[in-house]
């Protein structure tokens, strides 16, 4: 798992160093530094300083660690719950993502639990909506269909 | 004699009906955030950052500094009755407060920890007081070179104070420049890594990477570790019917240890980068070896509580020196305050007090309330606070993330932004579990673009020289002074591994 992240560090790195030598300038026309001068520098940096990092963890012999484990499958199953909340936030809206997605979430963390997840799940969306839409005057995502 | 005219403005603007309400508002979410464990002042304020915007600008600085050091008092109650700090800054707390709760001393412990953070947080006031017009004076000779040395400085002195792989906080600030430079360049109008995104042209927003970051991927994180496993209310040390007030004795031994942090604390936290993190961790091991019986640290001895605490307050103070009279901030939590000040329209910097008094004094003002009230509400509701840790923690996150969605979304009404931050939670999550630094990350975030345009003007104005940093004497007095930080923290972490190798092997 560590050794995944650090690639997925490093191929984003080589894409942004990438884009800032082939897509932006190092100088200008004036001789001044351009809008490439940092990017370039930050991206080269990054790479560099992400295959010491790899090295050293070799040396080390922490580079496989952080492998799954059952409370990485708790962790996983939380984060694709809170990126499904994203997405059906997007599609339809607060008045059914939030309460939808504490729903989903405690029923599956708080088992057996059904009348605090049944009021958490009614109390907070009403509480969202008078703090936010009430009394802030926020704007709250309405969703395609609103 | 004008500084205290200039105070006596601030407590006027200050103690205004309205802001006083600001004000324990403020301080009472600031300890509730700071209460939960995983979430810090950084995180306080970046959450509630956009519940502020339809407010006046100082009443919404009052309030998110009072969000800021209540926040501070609140870390240190996990960090005594669970074990598990707060935030970074009350590492420090668990090596005596915890032990001391074990000993059924848990009142006396919250009680003392009340007393040496309202001391820290006072005495830090006082030389802010003092020592922000001087500030002042000597940062209006600063230019464009000495502003880039300044923010560069200070993100690799939070690189090199920081314990454990230098290179992972190294990579963490780069990847915080590198998400900085997102947007049109300020010289020449180009598109950088917009991929042709309306929403992006603007750059990324610190908000949603800061609540992403430490908000979200602290949640993920503890989930990761079991924290919603078995709640907290069968692990919290603390019992209605023990002893509740600390005795003499606890007052007689730390009288000197409070107010001697406190001074400590705060110039730590006016160097950039350095934090209250290292100032707390500084002050216990500065106590530690000034004491006639060391051996009693780390068993539940007062002063090994009271001494971080009067030091991590007194450095949050210390960090809004900079932040004020230089821009710079001096940490997360005051790298997010700064967004804010710009997001109002307000530059801090040399020409701050001047140009905006009843705003600088105001909050310098609302902070001797804040410490006061702060006092009074961590002593007098703690059994409350008790009572929201109890709550476990399967119910608080998805209720935290909502929130913090919400929140998000609110500030520009943008779904990007909202799924940045789902994405910086992810990203935080891995970065918590791997031994990154999401500090790091936003810091150089809210100093990247600050760095970049100040080097541009710099070249400008040497005509692409990099010599014009040795010619002028400001800028090599600030060079001199980091680098005599980064060799002390360097030794430092070797006297710490030293330490640790003689625990192992002894």
């Amino acid at each position: 798992m560590r050794l995944f992240f650090y690639l997925c560090i490093l191929v984003v790195a080589a894409c942004y160093t990438y884009g800032a030598f082939f897509d932006l300038t190092f100088m200008n026309n004036r001789g001044n530094v351009g809008p490439g001068f940092f990017p370039r520098i930050l991206g080269v940096a990054i790479i560099v300083s992400m295959l010491l990092l790899i090295l050293s963890d070799i040396k080390k012999g922490t580079l496989f660690s952080g492998t799954q484990n059952s409370q990485f499958q708790d962790a996983a199953v939380l984060i694709g719950l809170s990126l499904t909340f994203g997405l059906v936030l997007m599609v339809l809206g607060y008045v059914i993502a939030i309460p939808a997605y504490l729903c989903a979430t405690l029923f599956y963390f708080n088992r057996g639990k059904h009348v605090t997840n049944g009021a958490v799940t009614v109390a907070v969306p009403a509480v969202i909506h008078f703090l936010f839409a009430g009394l802030l005057n926020a704007s709250l995502p309405h969703g395609l269909w609103w | 004699m004008e500084i205290f005219d200039n105070l006596l403005m601030g407590l006027s603007i200050a103690i205004t009906p309205i802001n006083l309400l600001y004000l324990l508002l403020g301080s009472l979410i600031g300890m509730t955030i700071g209460a939960i464990p995983g979430f810090g002042p950084s995180a306080g304020i970046a959450i509630l950052l956009p519940v502020t915007f339809s407010m006046d600008p100082i009443s919404a600085v009052v309030m998110l500094a009072a969000i800021y050091y209540g926040a501070m008092y609140g870390g240190t109650i996990t960090a005594i009755l669970l074990n598990t700090p707060g935030d970074s800054t009350t590492v420090a707390s668990t090596f005596d407060g915890f032990p001391l709760a074990k000993q059924g001393r848990a009142g006396p412990a919250l009680v003392m920890q009340a007393c040496a953070s309202f001391t820290g947080g006072t005495i830090g006031v006082i030389l802010i007081t003092l020592l922000a017009p001087m500030f002042v004076l000597v940062t209006r000779s600063f230019g464009p070179p000495e502003f880039f040395l300044l923010t560069v400085m200070g993100i690799l002195t939070l690189v090199a104070l920081m314990s454990g792989n230098w290179l992972l906080g190294l990579v963490s600030a780069l990847i915080g420049f590198a998400l900085g430079t997102v947007g049109v360049d300020m010289v020449t109008g180009h598109q950088r890594f917009t991929f042709g995104s309306a929403e992006l042209i603007g750059g990324i927003h610190f908000i949603p990477v800061a609540i992403g970051l430490f908000g979200i991927g602290e949640l993920f994180h503890a989930f990761y570790s079991g924290a919603h496993k078995s709640g907290t209310g069968g692990i919290v040390e603390y019992k209605n019917e023990e002893r509740f007030w600390p005795t003499k004795k606890d007052f007689r031994e730390s009288k000197f240890t409070m107010p001697r942090n406190s001074i400590f604390g705060f110039c730590i936290g006016l160097i950039p980068g350095a934090g209250a993190t290292i100032a707390s961790l500084m002050a216990y091991s500065l106590e530690k070896s000034f004491s006639r019986n060391p051996k009693k640290f780390g068993q539940g001895e007062m002063r090994g509580l009271t001494a971080p605490e009067s030091a991590n307050n007194a450095a949050s103070s210390g960090a809004m020196v900079p932040l004020l009279t230089l821009g710079i901030p001096g940490s997360a939590s005051t790298a997010v305050l700064l967004a804010a000040f710009i997001m109002w329209g307000l530059r801090p910097g040399p020409l701050l007090m001047a140009e905006n008094p009843e705003f600088a004094w105001g909050l310098i003002g609302s902070m001797y309330l804040g410490n006061m009230a702060l006092l009074v509400i961590s002593i007098f509701a703690i059994p409350v606070f008790v009572y929201i840790i109890k709550a476990p923690y399967r119910i608080l996150a998805p209720v935290v993330l909502v929130i913090c969605t919400m929140g998000t979304f609110s500030v520009n009404a943008s779904l990007i932004e909202t799924f940045i931050m789902l994405g910086a939670g992810v990203v935080g999550f891995f970065m918590k579990r791997f031994g990154f630094s999401p500090a790091a990350v936003v810091l150089a975030l809210v100093l990247g673009p600050m760095a970049e345009e100040s080097l541009r003007q710099t070249l400008l104005i040497s005509r692409g020289s990099f010599d014009i940093f040795f010619m002028r004497q400001a800028s090599l007095y600030i060079m001199a002074f980091f680098v005599a930080i980064i060799l002390g923290g360097i030794f430092l972490n070797s006297q710490r591994r030293r330490e640790k190798l003689k625990e192992k092997t002894a």
